[in-house]
């Protein structure tokens, strides 16, 4: 099988390589039928309530239709794709215990070393199946939980069912109801009142198999005055063949709780990704969506922050950049449904080499509340005639005790900043990289730094030969 | 102030449909206990109430995102919607549904 | 001879109908022909569209309004009409009837034109078959630039149409005004064209074509009102065409009754060194869908759209421009603004539309709206569409309620509550309405006052 996986040149990208199938579980065809929902959840020993669940999202996604806007999917099949496979049997603690492979993967990635130096706690997906999990003993012993949601669902069912899918209903669109119905793998985590985990949990996602579907399924629970900072990670080979990743993010923050979430995509070419991410901020609470979007072949994506209770405030930050055959569309939501809430949502993008970039967002204010604020600015570069930019931000104002701003602009590298820096002494090349740099400087500066770091080494590697 | 509008027929009232008044859609439903009437528009994204899923506990599931609603009160029950829709009273006279607006 | 149209068509079936019982030249039947050909290929646009997510026509039962009240012979006498102080010309049609057409006549006598579309078209007609004209002298006759001119406008802006409604006015046209400036003439003020309508599940469909020559000037005034009772349906549509190094000022008023409904669409083309200020001004129906759509077609071309729109009552608004770039080296700017009060809901849609071949763009949309009362809903949706890097475009948008400081320091002077509002609301409103034709302005003015001040009738509707 792994013989025939043929993988092209991967140029500029560092994450290429793969590794031979060595699945010992996987669903038997391609394509999306009940069996393979019920294969999936039999596999994972599921209570009956969840394949329930997953027999209904099924219904729902095929009675869905694609959607008519965003990015072109029409070559997505998804007939020609596998939607379950697993390496291992059993989920470690200690990456020695993984086998050769999926080990060597994680090292090349720097995850292991990564975990040592400044995080809390990491979890490592493999296809399907979650590989690794680790927390630090002493968040554990806090009763912070921090695992793959197989497990919450078989360990704290009760926090499960009140909170797994009512954020994102099955039914919220098309993939989304995909999701549901074959999830698996992914993060589930709590984080108990007062609580406060000062340094990231991170999630690192791999597809390593051809044709391939991942659909992981997050839900981060902080309970009241808590905080949490969860990073997530994704990569894949290059194929000459398309492959999907379609996840579900659902957060609840309760009273008075933060939660930052920071994604750093960098799928290969070949990756359809696809995702819905929606936070619920109740009374006081603060959602921060961090969300760089640098690889994949097409992305839609629009991380949400509903605004529920008093004084609660969402914060989206979007990277995007749409280099060759890519298409970036991303951007947030913020939905104002309680008095004295606000939201920022800052939009970067970069479009080059023929690659579109699209920022998509809405502000809705619903009726009869009071001192809402929001503002929204988007910021596009465009690096060639080829390229191109689009900027759709809807507005749905409902009460008058409102301040809601947005602005948008569209240029490219201005000649005179490139005429400056050359007479510094830089070359055009260098020029470019350091006024996208600068354009990207007030997102970049809030990752940490490790990830600030492999944000700009990732957009130099992009910018490269990009003179003009 | 409300004003009874004749909206249908009750033998030939089916178990949800819509009535349309002055471009306001309304969509009314029949339920055990009686004939009840809300904004057809759900109010996430406009989608139409009628065409939608009803449950055994009275509530009706949004076809387009799956946002539900209490049919006798409007209440929001689900994601995504956050916002009630406009219930309506109903009356039955002369073997007709009216509605006030 | 008689010419005068007494059947009442009624929905789209009476379509063939009705273009069979036209006077018209053979060009202007393969069009409307063509105009069918497109309708009968579309569908009625639904809330999947985009354009049309958040305005439904779908309780809209199109085919139970009459129409066909064609003019011809029936036209009063010209002499006795009088052009209203500050205009050049004034054209006035009711229910489709021209009543009212006067042009100054040291303009008439330099080329400028102001018709009626169907005299106009009967005028060709005849003198297609060698026969008189049914009325009067003939003003434009086959073989005249006006009359190529408009024919090519009409072709092009019906190869622009991108859905039903529009491709059904174009085939439906029921009566409607050409004006229209040779090169380098310069008419200073504004002509007024004033359509009309009364009566109950009546479609009027008028077009109004504007022309202007190489390096002409001119201006615009259209409004369009009726009777404060009884239900129509208004399938207006203006096509505008400014040539080369031509300057064009252009404003709409629509102010029909609140039980009518209104869709607006039409094209203009803006060509090299040429400009166009459009002002559209959007008071009236229960429902309006007003499309405003330009494309800058030349080098150096020069657009500004100017809106205002205030809505009341129970009100639906979906106001939409397309600043759409062709060419490179082209500006444009787009000012709307809008306030809501009652139930009323606004949508604004603005696009900025850069083609790869327009270089050197400049493009700039603003969006403000008011809301005066909770309850009241406007969405605001700019969006940017660019295709090529060497731009610059933005866009902004504001929503929000009367500044509350404001509203206090003109209190502290001795104002009102209710005096300060009005103050801040004709400010708000105020440095659009300068930019408006001059005898138009102080009309507008009066116009958003009284809807300011309007009490909400018992169950915001009028039955």
């Amino acid at each position: 099988m792994s013989s025939q996986s043929k993988v092209v040149d991967v140029g500029d990208y560092k994450y290429g390589f793969n590794y031979p199938d060595t699945s010992v579980y996987r669903t038997l065809e391609k394509g999306l039928t009940e069996d393979v929902v019920r294969a999936i959840s039999e596999h994972k020993k599921e209570p009956e309530w969840m394949l329930e669940y997953r027999l209904q999202s099924l219904k729902e996604f095929h009675r869905k239709e694609m959607p008519n806007w965003g990015a072109d999917l029409s070559s997505l099949n998804f007939d020609d794709m596998y939607y379950y496979a697993t390496a291992v049997n059993k989920q470690e603690k200690r990456w020695e215990d993984l086998p050769d492979e999926i080990r060597n993967t994680y090292d090349r990635l720097g995850i292991p070393e990564a975990e040592k130096k400044f995080l809390a706690g990491v979890g490592a997906q493999y296809d399907s199946e979650v590989v690794y999990h680790n927390i630090r003993a002493d968040l554990e012993k806090q009763g912070v939980l921090f695992s793959d949601p197989e497990t919450a669902v078989r360990e704290h069912p009760d926090i499960v069912r009140k909170y797994f899918g009512t954020i994102i209903p099955y039914s919220d669109n098309k993939f989304a109801a995909l999701n549901s119905a074959v999830w698996s793998g992914g993060s589930f985590i709590y984080i108990p009142k007062g609580i406060k985990v000062d340094i990231p949990l991170q999630a690192y996602f791999r597809i390593n198999l051809q044709n391939f579907g991942q659909f992981e399924r997050t839900l981060i629970i902080a309970d009241e005055g808590a905080f949490v900072h969860y990073i997530e990670g994704c990569t894949a080979p290059i194929y000459t063949t398309d492959s999907l990743h379609s996840a579900v993010v659902e957060i609840v923050a309760l009273k008075g709780a933060r939660v930052r979430y920071t994604t750093i995509q960098n799928w290969s070419s070949d990756v359809y990704n696809l995702v819905t991410k929606r936070a619920v901020a109740y009374e006081g609470a603060t959602v921060e969506w961090i969300d760089g979007n640098i690889g994949s072949k097409r992305t839609m994506k629009y991380p949400s922050v509903w605004l529920m209770g008093d004084g609660a405030h969402g914060e989206i930050l979007s990277i995007a950049f749409a280099g060759k055959k890519q298409e970036q569309d991303t951007g947030g939501k913020c939905i104002h449904a309680a008095s004295n809430t606000s939201s920022i949502i800052t939009s970067k993008s970069i479009s080059k080499d023929g690659g579109v970039a699209s920022y998509r967002g809405q502000i809705k204010v619903e009726p009869g509340l009071h001192n809402i604020k929001s503002k929204v600015v988007c910021d596009a570069l465009i690096m060639d005639p080829e390229s191109r930019s689009n900027t759709f931000p809807y507005m749905d104002i409902l009460s008058d005790d409102v301040s809601i701003e947005h602005e948008a602009r569209v240029s490219r590298i201005s000649e005179e900043q490139l005429f400056y820096l050359q007479t510094r002494g830089l070359d055009e090349a260098e020029a470019s990289v350091m006024i996208v740099n600068g354009f990207l400087d007030p997102l970049v500066k809030q990752l940490p730094m490790e990830y600030a770091i492999e944000l700009n080494r990732l957009i130099e590697l992009e910018m490269e030969g990009s003179v003009g | 102030m409300t004003k009874w509008v004749q909206a249908v027929k009750l033998e030939e009232l089916k178990r949800a449909q819509k009535f349309v008044h002055r471009r306001k859609e309304i969509a009314i439903f029949k339920l055990e206990d009686g004939v009840y009437a809300i904004d057809n528009s759900c109010s996430h994204e406009y989608s139409p109430l009628y065409e939608g899923i009803i449950t055994a506990d009275a509530q009706v599931c949004c076809p387009k995102h799956g946002s539900r609603f209490d049919i006798r009160t409007g209440a929001v029950r689900d994601f995504p919607a956050t916002r009630p829709v406009s219930t309506y009273p109903v009356k039955i006279e002369d073997g007709y549904v009216w509605i006030g607006i | 001879m008689s010419t005068t149209e007494t059947r009442v068509f009624r929905g789209t079936g009476d379509l063939s109908a009705f273009l069979a019982s036209r006077i018209e030249p053979a060009w202007m039947r393969k069009f409307r022909e063509a105009a069918l050909k497109r309708f009968s290929a579309l569908e009625w646009p639904t809330t999947h569209e985009e354009e049309w997510r958040r305005s439904d026509i779908s309780n809209y039962d199109f085919d139970s309004y009459n129409y066909g009240l064609q003019a011809g012979a029936a036209v009063p006498t010209h002499a006795v009409d009088a052009i209203p102080a500050g205009y050049a010309g004034y054209a006035r049609f009711e229910n489709g009837q021209c009543v009212s057409l006067v042009l100054k006549p040291e303009l008439a006598e330099r080329g400028v034109r102001l018709v009626s579309l169907n005299e106009l078209f009967s005028d060709l007609a005849a003198e297609e078959a060698g026969k008189k004209p049914a009325v009067g002298t003939v003003t434009v006759v086959a073989a005249s630039p006006e009359a190529k001119a408009l024919e090519n406008l009409l072709r092009k802006s019906l190869e622009n149409v991108d859905n039903r409604i529009q491709a059904w006015h174009y085939c439906s046209i029921t009566h409607g005004v050409y004006f229209f400036v040779p090169s380098f003439v310069e008419v200073s003020e504004p002509v007024l064209v004033e359509y009309y309508g009364s009566g109950e599940e009546a479609l009027l469909v008028p077009e109004t074509v504007v022309i202007l020559e190489k390096g002409a000037r001119g201006q615009l005034v259209q409004r369009v009102a009726g009777d404060s009772d009884g239900a129509l349906l208004w399938n207006e549509a203006s096509d505008i065409q400014v040539k080369d190094a031509a300057s064009l000022v252009c404003l709409s008023v629509e102010q029909i009754n609140i039980d009518s409904s209104w869709f607006s669409n039409g094209s203009s083309w803006v060509n090299r060194d040429a400009s166009l200020v459009h002002f559209a001004a959007v008071f009236g129906g229960m429902f309006a869908k007003n499309r405003v759509d330009c494309v800058l077609d030349g080098p150096g071309s020069d657009l500004r759209l100017n809106g205002i729109y205030f809505g009341h009552e129970d009100q639906h608004f979906d106001v939409r421009t397309v600043q759409h770039h062709n060419a490179p080296h082209a500006v444009s700017r787009t000012y709307y603004k809008g306030a809501v009060k009652d139930e009323a809901h606004a949508i604004y849609q603005g696009l900025i539309q850069v083609a790869h071949e327009a270089t050197r763009t400049d493009a700039f949309l603003n969006d403000k709206n008011l809301i005066l009362n909770d309850g009241a809903r406007a969405d605001s949706i700019p969006s940017l569409q660019i295709n090529t890097d060497d731009v610059k475009c933005s866009h902004g948008s504001t929503t929000g309620r009367l500044d509350e400081n404001q509203v206090f320091y003109l209190m502290v002077r001795g104002y009102s509550r209710e005096e300060a509002e009005e103050l801040l609301v004709e400010g708000f409103f105020g440095d659009l309405i300068d930019h408006a034709p001059e005898p138009a302005r102080e009309q507008l003015r009066g116009v958003i006052m009284r809807r300011l001040l309007a009490q909400t009738s018992a169950n915001g509707e009028n039955e």
